[in-house]
């Protein structure tokens, strides 16, 4: 154990770092929400940001989008993550070259993996197109499911692996003698599932599960570069409305309150996630 | 090794992952009208021009210059900070402690689209816009709660006889930092490193918005590009394929440490 003062002291540069790039533009956020700007005149106009957008089903509906996109996106990454993982081998050659050629996607930037995707589905000429066709599929992303089924494929191909990495490093983290015992038990892989590894997955999961949503909620350059929000705006998300507010009507104020409603629905959602990880935990 | 042995759920989803990447190597080495007029599974006109340009003209690899410098300072400040930070979270006793963490790691959650206006403003007015302290500034707010959150489970693994006895023996705080607890949790370092590296390196929101010419990264360049030409492929691929390599020497790097050093400790 450490004095209290010390603790304060080596804590002290990070606490100030996380006010310098953290707590104060996010405080400039919400002077902007809460203020009309005439060039660098700045006006107090309370709520008025805040209930236009509430107001307006633009709005509303690219948050109802992006909610049943990360929902989607999740309900296919955890799952899939966990199998992978669970069929991973512990250790050996052949578990870290797996580790590390699932590394890759998370290295590509996502601006990289939006022109990737829309190389893949070209029309005529890109592969995916033309997989489709073959299996009478016309794939082509002036329609609804092709737009939305190649963006739930480009995020779970970019970040599935994130969670195959959380859950083998929680499953990872059970000592042998644990399944030496249910062996000794004669549990069944249910039985071991159930009691050895899932009480030990879950907080992982539950991490990659919040760091998922955060970011697929406000997936931004994806939709711009394959379907630019479309087929009309069947694929148009929070993040992109509010880039276009900011950038062609310059209503810095909508835009930030729009920026503080999808922080608080991220926080939202986190925090019930968490709970959820939590919550089992004392359970078991 | 057995064929009946082998992890084949695993391998058909590394399989499912390297598909789109195979593309990315092959349009890399196509012309143009390959890529948008013909369907060719590898190249019919093979050309290495795409990378001659990216690796020759200097607009293109300053790019991954720019954007390597703002990472390693981005890395160096991370981790530095995050270091006595965690320790304080680990080893010390004060009031709040637990919501300070949390508050911590609540900073991780904010998007890097709503933090571009504020950003600009406050790097123009400090007369650090186009700089590469300023990206690696901004980069903090999401990679300092990161690296505190990793080596704290790092360091609350090190049983606290190790710091009790160095401080029996006479060792200061910082000489022990120094001399003990940094090697003990040298590979959670290194992975923290490695995740910080790749949340910064992939970010391309803050970093295209802070930078115009001196410090515009390879990210930056490509969404301009890609904004301009409405993309030229092979060129997209061929600097795509150059920018995996700094991560993967890293990774190579870190490969050992990879999955063991981020869960030491963290799952109980």
């Amino acid at each position: 154990m450490i004095s209290r003062a010390q603790a304060i002291g080596l804590l002290t540069p990070a606490v100030l770092l996380l006010i310098a790039t953290g707590v104060f533009p996010l405080a400039l956020v919400f002077f902007y929400s809460t203020h009309e700007n005439f060039g660098n005149d700045f006006f107090f106009v309370g709520t008025q940001w805040y209930s236009q957008a509430l107001l307006s089903s633009g709005f509303i509906f690219d948050a109802l989008r992006s909610l049943a996109f990360s929902c989607l996106t999740l309900a296919i990454e955890l799952p899939l993550g966990l199998f992978v993982a669970l069929r991973l081998p512990r250790e050996g050659r052949m578990s870290s070259i797996i580790v590390v050629l699932m590394v890759l996607p998370l290295l590509t930037p996502n601006i990289v993996v939006a022109y990737l995707f829309k190389a893949l589905s070209l029309p005529l000429v890109g592969p995916l197109t033309w997989i489709a066709s073959q299996v009478g599929w016309d794939f082509n992303l002036n329609h609804v499911i092709p737009a939305w089924f190649l963006l739930v494929v480009m995020d779970c191909w970019h970040w599935t692996s994130l969670v195959v990495l959380f859950a083998h490093a929680g499953l990872k983290a059970i000592p042998t003698e644990y399944y030496r015992a249910a062996w000794i038990d004669a549990a069944t892989p249910w039985g071991i599932f159930l009691y050895v590894q899932w009480p030990r997955l879950k907080l992982m999961l539950g991490i990659a599960a919040i760091l998922r949503f955060m970011d697929s909620f406000m997936i931004y350059a994806e939709p711009l570069v394959t379907t630019h929000g479309g087929p009309g705006t069947a694929t148009s998300f929070v993040a992109r409305a509010f880039f276009q507010t900011k950038k062609t009507q310059f209503e810095l104020g909508y835009g930030a309150a729009v920026s503080i409603f999808c922080f608080m629905i991220v926080v939202i959602f986190a925090a019930a996630l968490f709970r959820l990880a939590m919550h089992q935990e004392s359970e078991t | 090794m057995n064929i009946r042995h082998w992890p084949l759920v695993p391998l058909t989803y590394v399989g499912f992952l390297l598909l789109p990447l195979y593309w990315l190597i092959t349009m890399a080495f196509k012309p143009e009208f390959e890529i948008t007029r013909q369907l060719t599974f590898w190249s019919q006109h093979p050309t290495l021009d795409n990378f001659v340009t990216v690796l020759t003209e200097r607009d293109w690899w300053m790019g991954y210059v720019n954007a390597g410098i703002y990472v390693v300072m981005n890395v160096v400040i991370s981790v530095g900070v995050a270091i006595p930070a965690a320790y304080a979270f680990s080893r010390g006793d004060f009031p709040l402690k637990k919501p300070l963490f949390f508050s911590f790691l609540v900073f991780r959650l904010i998007a890097p689209v709503i933090l571009v206006v504020p950003f600009t403003e406050i790097f123009y007015d400090l007369g650090l816009f186009d700089t590469h302290i300023a990206v690696a500034m901004a980069h903090c707010y999401f990679n300092l709660p990161v690296a505190v959150w990793i080596l704290e489970g790092a360091i609350s693994a090190v049983p606290l006889e190790v710091d009790q006895s160095s401080f029996v023996d006479g060792h200061s705080l910082l000489g022990f930092f120094r001399r003990l607890l940094i090697p003990t949790i040298a590979p959670s370092i290194a992975v923290t490193a490695f995740f910080c590296f790749m949340f910064s390196w992939v970010e391309y929101v803050l970093a295209g918005a802070l930078t115009a010419v001196n410090a515009k990264p390879i990210n930056g360049i490509i969404s301009r590009i890609g904004d301009i030409t409405e993309g030229d492929y092979g060129m997209l691929a061929a600097v795509s394929i150059l920018g995996f390599v700094p991560g993967l020497i890293f990774m190579l790097m870190v490969r050992r440490h990879l999955i063991q050093g981020f869960s030491l400790g963290r799952v109980r």
